[in-house]
C-alpha cells in the first residue's frame, strides 16, 4: 500500500515537473508566434499589443543569418516579459542590451562566433547590421552592465553554462557586437 | 523496499538545486566601459564637537585629480537628518575661498559661469531626503583641493541614551515612472556613485562635552579610541581605512540619569533669543490595557537584500511575539506590489499568528520599493476590514526608505492617516532617515533606527513598550514672553510623547535673552485624561551657538511638513527661502557656492566631468552596490531544463518501481504456483 502511494506521489511529482517544463517552453514558442502578427502590423510608433492585456509588446526583430535564427524581442527585462521573448533595453548613449533565457530563446548564444553577423530590425523596418566582436563568460556577482557606455554597442546576455542542470547559477555569457555599416532598410 | 529508499535518495539529490557560493567582495567590472580608472578621488575627515545637545561638525573633503587634464567632480553624500549646512570653504594651495548662500538656481548659475570662465568653483546642494552633493570644477591636473563644509545638528536623546549619528553611506533610491513625475527636477536625488575598489578613507574625531558626569561612551559600529574623564571625552576612529560603509553612531549616557530633568540652550542672534528646550516627562507610567490593531508592513524590495532583510524579518517576528490575544493584526509585505497576509486585520489567534510567522519566513527580498501602495493599504484598511472602532490602530513600517517618490508618499500619509499612528523602523546602514522621520512625524509616531543585528532585540523592545504605553497628548508650551510679543515654536504642533522620549522644542522669542530670563517655560499635556505639567526656569540656560540655525532648519522643514492646501504654495516657498537666506543655511531651496577670483584654465584645455565615488552600504547584497546607470546582470534562466530533467528522472524512477513491482508480483505468483503444484502433488516426491 505504502509502495503504491510512493509510486503515485512520485508520478505526480514527475508530471508537475514536466508540465512546468512544457509551460516554460510553450510560453516561449507561443509568445513568439502570437507576437508575429503584432509585429507584422508595426509602424513608426512601434508594434501593437500582441494579445489582449499583454504587459509587453515586440520591440525589435533579431536575425542571425549564419545560424538561421529569427527572434522577436520584447520591451523590458523583467522576468515575466522574458518568458515570451528576449528582452531589450537601450542606454542613453546607444548601448543596446538584449537578454534572454538560456533554455529558450538564447539557447544558440554559445554557438555565436567572432565575425558572425547579427541584424536588428526596428519596428519601422530599419535594419542595423552588427558583427560579433567577442564572447566572454563573466560572474554576475562581480560584473555589471554599464547602460551609460558610449554606443553604438550591442550586448547579448544569457546564463552560462547553456545546458547546466542547476538553474540560477551566477555565470553569464556576454556577447558584444559592433555595428558594421550604416542603417539599411 | 530498498528500491524506495534508493529513489528517495536520488530525489533528495535532485531537489538540492543550488550550492551557496561565497559572496565575493572584489571590485566591480563594467561591461561596455572603456577601462576607465577613477579620475577624481575623494577622502573625508570629520571633526565633531558636541556641547550638551548640540553638535557642530566640520567635514573636510579632499578631491584629487589623477588625470592629465582638468576635471570636474561631483560627490554625493548623506548628512544627518536636520543638518543645517552654513559653511563652505575651498582651499587651493595657500588660497582659501569662502562660500555664500544663494537661491538654488542662482548658485548653480554662478557655478556654471565660473566653470565656463575657467575659474575653480565649488557648490554644495541639498537634494531629497538626507542627500547632499559637492560639485567642484576646474581642478588642475594632479591637483588636490580641500573642501570644508560646516553644519550644526542636534543630538538624539531617548531612553536615557544620547545618540550622535553620522551617515557614511547611501543606498541608491528606487525610482519608478510614477514617482518621478511629482518631483521637480531640482529636487531629484542624484544617484550616489560607488568606487570599484576599496571605499574612500574616512577619518573622524569627536570632542564630547556632555555637561554631566558620563557613565559610558560607546561607538556602536566602529572600533574607536576614547580618551578623557569626567564629562569630557575625545573619540577617534581606530581604523579610518575601513570606516566608510557603516554609519557612525556614538552613544553616551549620564551617570545619574534620574537627576536629568531637562536643559535649555539659548543663542542670541540679531537681538532675538533662540531657544532649544529639552524636558523629560515624569516617569510614572502605568501601562494601560489598550486593545490594538497592529499593522506590520515589511519592505522586501531588492535594496533590502542580504543581512538587512534578515533584520527586518526578525523585527517583525519580535513584534508578532508581543501581540496580545485581544489584539487584531495584519502583515503586509511589499516590493513592486503590496502583498497582504490577510484581507483585513484579524484576531490574534494562535492559528493566525502561526500563519503570520510562516508568511514572514517564506518572504525573500527582490524588486522595487513601491512604498506608496503598501502605505495606502496599511492606512486605509483593506476591503474586508471589519469594524476597528475601539482599537488603537498602529502601523509599523519596516523599511530602508530607499524611495525616490517621497513627496507622494508623505502626501498620502497626510491625507489618510486619520487616527492611525505610524511608526517607522529604519533597517541597516545607508538608510534614508530624513524620509522616515518625516513620515513618522506626519503619522504621529516615532522612528527607530536599527543598524546592527545586535541592536534588534533592544530597539524593538523599546518600540514595543512605546506601542503599549500611554502617550502624553495635546502638549502645549508657554514661553514667558512679555504680553505684546510672541514666540515662534517649531514644531508648531507638538507631537505626542511616548514613554522614554523627551520633549524637544525650538523657539524664537521676540526679545533678547536678558529681557526674558524671568519666569519659566511651562509644558502641559494629558496622559490618560490627567493633566501633566513640566517646568523649566528661563534663567537656567546655557549659551550655545547653533541654536538659531537649528531653529531656522526646523522652520524650513516644518513649513514643508504643513499639509498641502493649508497654506498658499507661493507663500510657503517664499517663507522657506527667506528663512534659509536670512540664516544662511543650505536647504532644498538654497545652496552654498564659492568661486575663485582668478581664472586658471584656458579655453583650449578641455574639462572632463566625473562622478566621485563614495562608500557602498556594508550590509547589503553586492547586487545593490551599483549606481543607477549600472545594470545588474538580468536573470536569464527560466529553469525549464532543471524541471524538465528532474521530471524525466522522477518518471524513470516511477517506471522502474512499477516494473519492479510487476516483476516481483510475477516472480511471486510463479513461485506460488510452483509451491501450489508441490502441495497438490505431495505424494510424487515421496
Amino acid at each position: 500500500m505504502i509502495a503504491r502511494l510512493v509510486v503515485a506521489l512520485l508520478a505526480l511529482a514527475a508530471f508537475s515537473q514536466l508540465a512546468e517544463f512544457g509551460w516554460i517552453q510553450g510560453k516561449g514558442l507561443v509568445g513568439q508566434w502570437l507576437m508575429a502578427s503584432a509585429w507584422a502590423g508595426a509602424d513608426e510608433d512601434g508594434a501593437g499589443s500582441p494579445w489582449p492585456g499583454a504587459r509587453t509588446r515586440p520591440a525589435a526583430r533579431l536575425f542571425v543569418p549564419e545560424l538561421k535564427l529569427d527572434r522577436l524581442v520584447v520591451e523590458g527585462m523583467a522576468t515575466p516579459n522574458l518568458a515570451w521573448g528576449p528582452g531589450i533595453e537601450t542606454g542613453p548613449n546607444g548601448h543596446v542590451l538584449i537578454a534572454a533565457h538560456r533554455d529558450t530563446h538564447f539557447r544558440f548564444l554559445g554557438d555565436l562566433e567572432q565575425g558572425h553577423r547579427i541584424q536588428l530590425e526596428q519596428p519601422a523596418g530599419v535594419i542595423r547590421n552588427w558583427r560579433v566582436q567577442e564572447s566572454r563568460v563573466v560572474d554576475s556577482r562581480t560584473t555589471r552592465l554599464d547602460m551609460n557606455a558610449p554606443g553604438p554597442l550591442l550586448t547579448l546576455v544569457t546564463c552560462w553554462p547553456i545546458d547546466a542542470f542547476e538553474a540560477g547559477g551566477p555565470l553569464r555569457l556576454v556577447v558584444s557586437a559592433v555595428p558594421t555599416d550604416e542603417e539599411t532598410s | 523496499m530498498t528500491y524506495t529508499r534508493a529513489c528517495l535518495l536520488v530525489l533528495c539529490f535532485l531537489t538540492t538545486t543550488s550550492i551557496l557560493q561565497a559572496q565575493t567582495r572584489a571590485g566591480l567590472q563594467l561591461v561596455g566601459d572603456a577601462g576607465a580608472v577613477a579620475a577624481v578621488t575623494q577622502s573625508t575627515e570629520v571633526d565633531i564637537r558636541v556641547t550638551g545637545l548640540l553638535a557642530r561638525t566640520t567635514v573636510t573633503q579632499h578631491f584629487t585629480n589623477h588625470t592629465q587634464g582638468w576635471a570636474e567632480g561631483r560627490y554625493v553624500f548623506p548628512l544627518p537628518d536636520g543638518a543645517s549646512v552654513d559653511e563652505l570653504r575651498i582651499a587651493i594651495g595657500e588660497r582659501v575661498i569662502a562660500g555664500e548662500v544663494r537661491e538654488k538656481a542662482d548658485a548653480r548659475q554662478v557655478f556654471e559661469q565660473a566653470r565656463d570662465q575657467g575659474r575653480t568653483a565649488g557648490l554644495v546642494e541639498q537634494h531629497a531626503g538626507n542627500l547632499f552633493s559637492t560639485s567642484l570644477t576646474n581642478i588642475a591636473p594632479g591637483e588636490d583641493i580641500v573642501v570644508t563644509i560646516g553644519f550644526g545638528q542636534t543630538v538624539d536623546y531617548r531612553y536615557g541614551r544620547f545618540t550622535l549619528r553620522f551617515p557614511t553611506t547611501t543606498l541608491p533610491r528606487y525610482e519608478n515612472g510614477a514617482g518621478t513625475e511629482s518631483q521637480t527636477l531640482a529636487n531629484a536625488a542624484p544617484a550616489p556613485a560607488y568606487s570599484p575598489g576599496a571605499a574612500p578613507r574616512l577619518s573622524m574625531s569627536v570632542a564630547l562635552a556632555a555637561g554631566f558626569e558620563l557613565a559610558g561612551v560607546q561607538s556602536l559600529h566602529h572600533p574607536v579610541d576614547v580618551r578623557g574623564r569626567g564629562s569630557d571625552r575625545t573619540i577617534e576612529l581606530a581604523e579610518p581605512e575601513r570606516a566608510a560603509g557603516k554609519d557612525f553612531e556614538l552613544v553616551w549616557s549620564a551617570r545619574d540619569e534620574d537627576r536629568l530633568q531637562g536643559a535649555l540652550f539659548v543663542e542670541q542672534l540679531r537681538g532675538r533669543a533662540h531657544a532649544l528646550l529639552m524636558l523629560l516627562p515624569p516617569r510614572d507610567f502605568t501601562p494601560v490595557a489598550l486593545k490594538r490593531e497592529l499593522i506590520l508592513v515589511i519592505d522586501r524590495s531588492g535594496s533590502m537584500q542580504g543581512e538587512a532583510f534578515e533584520q527586518a524579518r526578525e523585527a517583525v517576528r519580535l513584534a508578532l511575539d508581543r501581540i496580545d490575544h485581544d489584539d487584531r493584526f495584519n502583515v503586509i509585505a511589499f516590493s513592486n506590489t503590496a502583498l497582504p497576509l490577510f484581507d483585513g486585520a484579524v484576531a490574534a489567534t494562535r492559528a493566525n499568528l502561526d500563519r503570520a510567522y510562516r508568511f514572514i519566513e517564506r518572504l525573500d527580498a527582490d524588486g522595487g520599493t513601491e512604498i506608496d501602495a503598501a502605505m495606502g493599504m496599511a492606512m486605509d484598511g483593506l476591503p474586508n476590514v471589519g469594524n476597528n472602532r475601539g482599537y488603537l490602530r498602529q502601523i509599523v513600517f519596516v523599511t530602508d526608505g530607499a524611495v525616490a517618490n517621497e513627496p507622494q508618499v508623505l502626501e498620502r500619509i497626510d491625507r489618510e492617516i486619520e487616527d492611525s499612528r505610524l511608526f517607522a523602523i529604519g533597517i541597516g546602514h545607508g538608510v534614508n532617515d530624513a524620509f522616515l522621520n518625516r513620515a513618522a512625524r506626519r503619522g504621529h509616531g516615532t522612528t527607530t533606527l536599527i543598524k546592527d543585528p545586535r541592536d534588534i532585540a533592544g530597539r524593538m523592545s523599546e518600540l514595543l513598550v512605546q506601542l503599549e504605553s500611554p502617550v502624553l497628548e495635546n502638549l502645549q508650551i508657554d514661553w514667558p514672553v512679555p504680553a505684546d510679543t510672541s514666540a515662534e515654536t517649531w514644531p508648531e504642533r507638538m507631537p505626542d510623547l511616548y514613554a522614554g522620549q523627551p520633549l524637544m522644542v525650538l523657539a524664537r522669542l521676540d526679545g533678547a535673552a536678558n529681557e526674558i530670563n524671568r519666569g519659566s517655560v511651562r509644558a502641559t499635556g494629558f496622559r490618560d485624561l490627567r493633566l501633566v505639567e513640566m517646568e523649566w526656569p528661563m534663567r537656567d540656560y546655557f549659551s550655545a551657538p547653533g541654536v538659531a540655525r537649528a531653529w531656522a532648519q526646523a522652520r524650513i522643514e516644518g513649513l514643508a511638513d504643513r499639509p498641502k492646501g493649508s497654506m498658499d504654495a507661493q507663500l510657503r516657498h517664499d517663507e522657506r527661502l527667506l528663512t534659509a537666506l536670512e540664516y544662511r543655511i543650505v536647504s532644498p531651496l538654497t545652496s552654498l557656492v564659492a568661486v575663485d577670483r582668478t581664472p586658471r584654465r584656458t579655453e583650449a584645455a578641455k574639462l572632463q566631468r566625473v562622478a566621485v565615488a563614495g562608500a557602498a552600504p556594508d550590509n547589503r547584497h553586492p547586487d545593490n552596490r551599483d549606481p543607477a546607470a549600472l545594470h545588474a546582470m538580468p536573470a536569464t534562466d527560466a529553469g525549464s531544463l532543471e524541471t524538465g530533467l528532474r521530471g524525466l528522472s522522477i518518471l524513470t524512477i516511477v517506471l522502474l518501481m512499477i516494473f519492479n513491482r510487476r516483476f516481483n508480483r510475477l516472480e511471486r505468483s510463479r513461485r506460488d504456483s510452483d509451491a501450489g503444484d508441490d502441495a497438490a502433488h505431495p505424494g510424487e516426491r515421496a
